[in-house]
Order: C-alpha cells, then structure tokens, then sequence
C-alpha cells in the first residue's frame, strides 16, 4: 500500500469508528439540551438496543422464522426501539425525573447507578449474558478496492443511515411541533408550560428519540464489529460524553462534529505517532481536556452568561 | 391400667430415642473429617469458557477423591471468580486466604490475576497450583514457594511458535498484541525468538486489550505487508482482531496466536474470520494424554454447560490431583502441603502427563501442541486437514 492508500483508509477507519461515537454523542447532547442532565446511563442504552435485536433476532431463528436480511433488519431495528424507548421512558420516570429539579450532581448520580444497573441486569438476565456474542450479518458483506484501500458495501449503508438517522433528527428538532416544545423546553421549561406546551409529554418524547438513538446505534455497532459484550456501555457512553463535549453540549451539530473529531483522532494516533497505538485514547481525551480548559463551549456551542 | 399403659409407652419412647442418638454417634464415627479447598478463575467474562472449564475439571478430581473409600478426607471446594481482572483476584485471593479452613487453592487462569495477588499467597502461606496462567514471573519472578505451576510458561510457548511459524515459511511477522503483562510477555519472547532464528518482526504494535475497534493497526500492520500476524493476546482481543482483519480484507495474512485464543468462544464468535488462525498451547492433545479418554468420558457423563477446555480441563484436574495427594500424605497443614508438593513433585503421573517442579515450584515437563481453527473448531495441527494438505494455510506473502 502507498503512504496514500494508508491514509485513505486510516480516514475511512476514522470515519466510521466517528460515526458510532457521533450517534452517541447526539443522544447525550439531546439529553443535556432539554433537560439540563448528564445522561451517563446513555452508553449502556446503545448495549441494551444491541442486546434487544440480538434477543429479537435470536427468538425468531427459534421459531423457525426466516425473513430475507432486509425486511429482518427492518423489524429488529423497530424491535429494539420499542423495547429501548420503554427502558428508557421507565428509567426517565422512575430514576430521573424525581431528581430533575434537584441539583445536577444528583442526575449524575442517578444515571450513573442506572448506568450499573442496566449493565449488571444484561449481564445477569440475558442468557450467557457475560460472553461476547456474534451478531448476524445483516447488510451485504463484500468489498471493492480503489487500489489497495478497502470499501466494504456494509460500511457504505451504515455511514448513510447514520447521516439519514442525524437528519431525521434534525427535522424533528427544527420542523416539527415536538420539535418546537422540545426547544421551548430547552431554553425555558416554565414559559413553555406557560405556552401550552406539556413538559412532562415532551421530556417523555425526549427519551423516546434518545433511546430510539440507542437502539439504532447499538444495531449498528453491532453489525460494524460483528459481536457485542455487555461492559462495552459505559466506555461508549464516556467517548461519546466526551464528543459531546469536544462539539459543544446541546448543538446537535457539535455533537457530530465531536463525533468524527473523536473518532479521527484516535484513528490518526495511532497510524501517525509512535506508540500511538498504547495512547490513542490517551490522546483523543487530552484533546477533551484541552477543549474544556480553552473552548469549553466546544465547536459549535454557544457560550452564554448567567445572571447572578 | 392407665398407669401401665403410660409406663409402657414411655419406655418405648425412651427406647426410640436411645436409638436413635446411638444412630447418630455411629454415623459421626463413619464420616470423613472435610478438607476445603478453593479453585479461583474466571468464571463469568470474555474469558467464562476457559474458567468454567477449569472448575469442571477440578471438580472432577474432587469428586473422584471424595467417591474413593480409600481416601482420609472428604473435599469441598469453594468456587471464586475472579473475573480476569486484578482488583477482583486480589479479593478472591483475600477471601481465601483469610478462610483458616481453606488449605490449599489452584488459581487463576489470567497471568495479570496470578501475579497481582502472588504475595497475598506468600503472605497468608497458602500454596497455590496455578493451573492457566503461563506469564514467567508468576513463578520465575518471586522466591515464593506457594506459588507452583503444572503448565509451562510464555517463554517456552513462544519459543515454539517462533519455531513453527519460521519453519513454515512465514519470515517476516508484524505483531499486534495486547498491553497487558500478559500480551507484553507474549511479544517480547517471540519476538527474542523469532528474531534470533533469523525472523524479521516487521511492524509491531501494542493496544489496550479491551480494544474492540483495532481497523488503525491492522491498517498499518497490513501496509507493513508481512507474512503472518502474531496475536499476542487473549480471546478478546484475539475475536476482536480476527474480526477486524475480516472487515479490513485482510483473508490473506495467515494469524499465529497464543494459547489466550484456545478457548472455544474464539471460533464461537468470530466465526469464518477465525478459520485457519494457529494457536500454540501447553499440553498435548487430550487423545494423547495419559488419561485424556477417562477425563473425556468423564467430562461429557457429568454434562457439564461448557464443553472441555484443553487443555484448562486437563490442567486445573492435575492441579487437584497434586493437592489431594499432599493432604493424603501430610494432612490439611497449609504450610505442610506446600513443603511436600515443592519436595515430592518429581516425575508425577497427573491426567495430562509428567509434571516436575523446579526450585520455583515450575513444571519443567511441559509439551506444547499446535491448533488451528478448522471449521468452527480448535484442531489439534498435526490432526487437522491443514497437516494433510486438503485444506491450506495461507502462504507467506514473500514466497
């Protein structure tokens, strides 16, 4: 391979690793943008939405059910949405909301221990819950070449579909009448109670986006890197706290923007500094680091005052 | 009338009762005094098949002692996972070693897990026959002489593997290996020795053994174009790995691994990614073991969730039949057992074969066998369709 095609394909690496932390990010910054928390059970989310089409996958091969990858792909990332959206509702009433005027280090408390317990539950309930499993191969596998850089048709459906997912997202956030009450929310909850809009109904919504975010993430890291495992959660949930940060929390966009720089940064270390490959999480963290003590309203955020 | 009928009924019940209670002191006469044990592993994790295969073959040995009326003890074991992390051995080792009744342990299977909680053994005088982890200090690194060992050690594997894999053609191996004390040791001993046989390592790279996203390495080990692929890792980074090759189209690089990879959840989960990756491992083959068919046997009557481990199975067995035997000759004296299992393990007949201790309680009889992944499954090289030439590994890419 020329210095060229290694290059190409560290970025095609950096890319789609970004990509995964991008949709994680996303959902933390929706999380932060309405109601203010740091959702730290928000990683473990995306391992349940893996485990849940697992489970749904592996439910229907028992039932002798045989539906073309598709249709099947379809039905198991509806599947996994439902069943991660009621997770994630329950866990929002139950856990979060009693402590959502409380002081923030309590939301970060509480997630923190949902965060556990949603990871203990997997490791406990699901059957042989502490493996790693193989996940099925649902998109096409195969590859073509431009020279030596690879370009696997899988990865090519998952990147669009994660750009479709961030896009719908955007639509829902910016065009639509949930959309409205989820910014009203954001920017002041009690004047938008006062404007008519159901709080309560629109926090719920909230975690329904978020959580169907995870589920579609978990899929997708799922089919990306052929197995799951269920204590992946919480570092996925801190890379992507962190991306969230690196883009600005509560800017949809920032978050993506994280997302990638995140994922290009690890990717580069290691191709490009020695021992980069020991360090590259290292690395892409001190960036965090770097970004909270200069920037710390990230890329894309804004920086506001408050009144004291 | 009445009077009688009452005498008569409380000389029955004072006859019941006396029977009874001699019953009882008969029954206590008969039975064994208990001897407990401890076997520490993994038994939950990415590394549960090889832990939980461990345990089955230790029980197996506990249980054939406890079912011989020609033993002096009865065995109990107390099972404690210590989930191939160090801060959990360390308390697995703690909880033992602070249980007066536990006598002797056979741990761990994870070399980071044996060597964290090494001076706790040392500290609490509790002899410990290591029955998986194979890095060189856990015997080599320490004058302690609870700790022994009935496996070989990283350095003789990997003096192996470098032998092979030059012999078979593959020159010039990039490596990619874990960070771990384990992965670490792995690569510097193959790489001393394939180097001295006149191998080039050509691109070597490190990472955190709970990477599952390692497409940045595998990029520039495969840019390096090298023959094969040392794996100096355990299982996860190993599936990971293999799983990454696949995405990366990297069919064409043969993969050597070491014995971390030859537990069955390898090929489980990384499926056609794993077909045809080497692994060397202590011990040989179970059909050529001693008493490998018995322990077969024996393994799948008692139908045990997972299914044998070779060679954990074999291993933590002979580890049990060491530790028996010690109590039979010298009772449950910690420090006693440890003295006679340091002076007496000479040319020992265990199920996997000859087992001698060195002055640092190591096996010096240790074999080691190749495996390749054929068709879901770890098979023994020479066994395998590979050997044969129905099947082919991958050539060298400089051939």
């Amino acid at each position: 391979m020329s210095a060229l095609e290694v290059l190409a394909q560290q970025l095609i690496n950096g890319l789609m690793l970004g990509v995964m932390y991008a949709l994680i990010a996303v959902g933390f910054t929706l999380y932060f943008g309405v109601l203010n928390i740091i959702h730290f059970a928000h990683g473990d989310m995306v391992i349940v939405g893996s485990f849940a089409a697992l489970g749904l996958y592996t439910v229907m091969s028992a039932v002798g059910l045989s539906i073309p990858p598709l249709p099947l792909l379809i039905i198991l990332l509806i599947g996994s949405s439902i069943i991660t959206a009621v997770v994630g509702v329950a866990s929002e009433r139950i856990f979060i909301k009693p402590v959502s005027k409380a002081p923030q280090i309590m939301s970060l408390l509480v997630t923190l221990g949902l965060s556990i317990t949603l990871r203990e539950s997997i490791r406990i309930f699901y059957p042989r819950g502490t493996d790693p499993h193989p996940y099925p191969v649902l998109l096409p596998v195969g590859y073509f070449k431009l020279g030596e850089v690879v370009v696997r048709y899988d990865n090519i459906i998952l990147f669009l579909f994660a750009m479709f997912m961030m896009v719908i997202l955007f639509m829902i956030i910016q065009r639509t009448k949930i959309g409205y009450g989820i910014r009203a929310v954001a920017q002041d909850d009690e004047a938008a109670k006062m404007m008519g809009v159901d709080a309560d109904r629109t926090i719920d919504i909230t975690f329904v986006i978020g959580s169907v975010l995870a589920a579609v993430g978990g899929v997708m890291n799922g089919i990306y890197y052929g197995q799951i495992f269920f204590a992946t959660g919480f570092m996925a949930g801190l890379i992507g706290f962190s991306a969230a940060i690196i883009g600005g929390l509560g800017s949809v966009y920032g978050a993506i923007a994280g997302g990638f720089l995140f994922g290009l940064i690890e990717t580069l270390a290691s191709a490009l500094l020695p021992f980069g490959s020991e360090y590259r999480r290292a690395i892409a963290f001190l960036v965090v680091l770097i970004f909270l003590v200069f920037r710390p309203q990230g890329i894309l955020g804004e920086k506001l005052s408050e009144r004291v | 009338m009445a009077s009688k009928i009452t005498q008569r009924r409380l000389i029955f019940v004072s006859f019941l009762i006396a029977t009874l209670f001699l019953t009882q002191c008969q029954a206590a006469e008969g039975e064994k005094p208990t001897v407990n044990l401890a076997f520490i592993g993994p038994l939950t994790g990415t590394h549960s098949s090889g832990g939980q295969g461990g345990y089955n073959g230790f029980m197996l040995a506990i249980n054939e002692a406890n079912a011989d009326p020609n033993s002096k003890y009865h065995y109990e074991v107390e099972a404690v996972d210590d989930e191939c992390k160090e801060d959990v051995a360390v308390q697995a080792v703690l909880k033992a070693a602070t249980n007066e009744d536990i006598v002797a342990v056979s741990g761990h299977y994870c070399s980071a897990t044996a060597l964290a909680a090494a001076d706790l053994y040392h500290q609490y005088q509790l002899p410990n026959v290591v029955w998986g982890a194979g890095h060189p200090d856990v015997t080599y690194g320490n004058d302690y002489p609870e700790m022994m060992r009935v496996l070989g050690t990283l350095i003789e594997q990997n003096t192996v593997n470098a032998k092979w894999t030059f012999a078979h053609g593959y020159k010039r191996v990039a490596a990619l290996y874990e960070t771990s004390d384990y992965g670490q040791s792995h690569f510097d001993n193959f790489s001393n020795a394939f180097t001295e046989l006149g191998g080039e390592i050509v691109l070597s790279k490190g990472v955190n053994k709970d990477s599952t996203d390692v497409t940045a390495e595998l990029t520039d080990i495969k840019a390096s174009n090298p023959d094969a692929i040392y794996l100096g890792s355990s299982a996860p980074l190993s599936i990971a790995a293999l799983l990454n090759m696949e995405r990366l189209g990297m069919d064409d690089i043969q993969v050597v691994g070491t014995s971390g990879m030859r537990i069955t959840q390898v090929p489980d989960t990384a499926g056609s990614a794993a077909e045809g990756a080497i692994c060397f491992v202590d011990g040989v083959p179970i059909e050529k073991m001693p008493g490998g068919a018995k322990l077969l046997a024996d393994y799948e009557a008692a139908g045990f969730e997972v299914e044998i481990q070779i060679p954990w199975t074999p291993f933590a067995y002979s580890a049990a039949q060491l530790i028996i035997e010690a109590v039979e000759a010298v009772g449950p004296d910690r420090v006693a057992i440890t003295q006679y299992l340091n002076e007496n393990t000479t040319n020992k007949d265990t199920v996997f074969g000859k087992v001698t201790f060195d002055d640092h309680g190591q096996n010096i009889e240790a074999p080691f066998t190749a495996y390749v992944v054929q068709d879901g499954s770890w098979v023994p090289f020479d066994d395998s369709e590979y050997a044969t030439g129905e099947r082919q590994l991958i050539p060298p890419t400089s051939e």
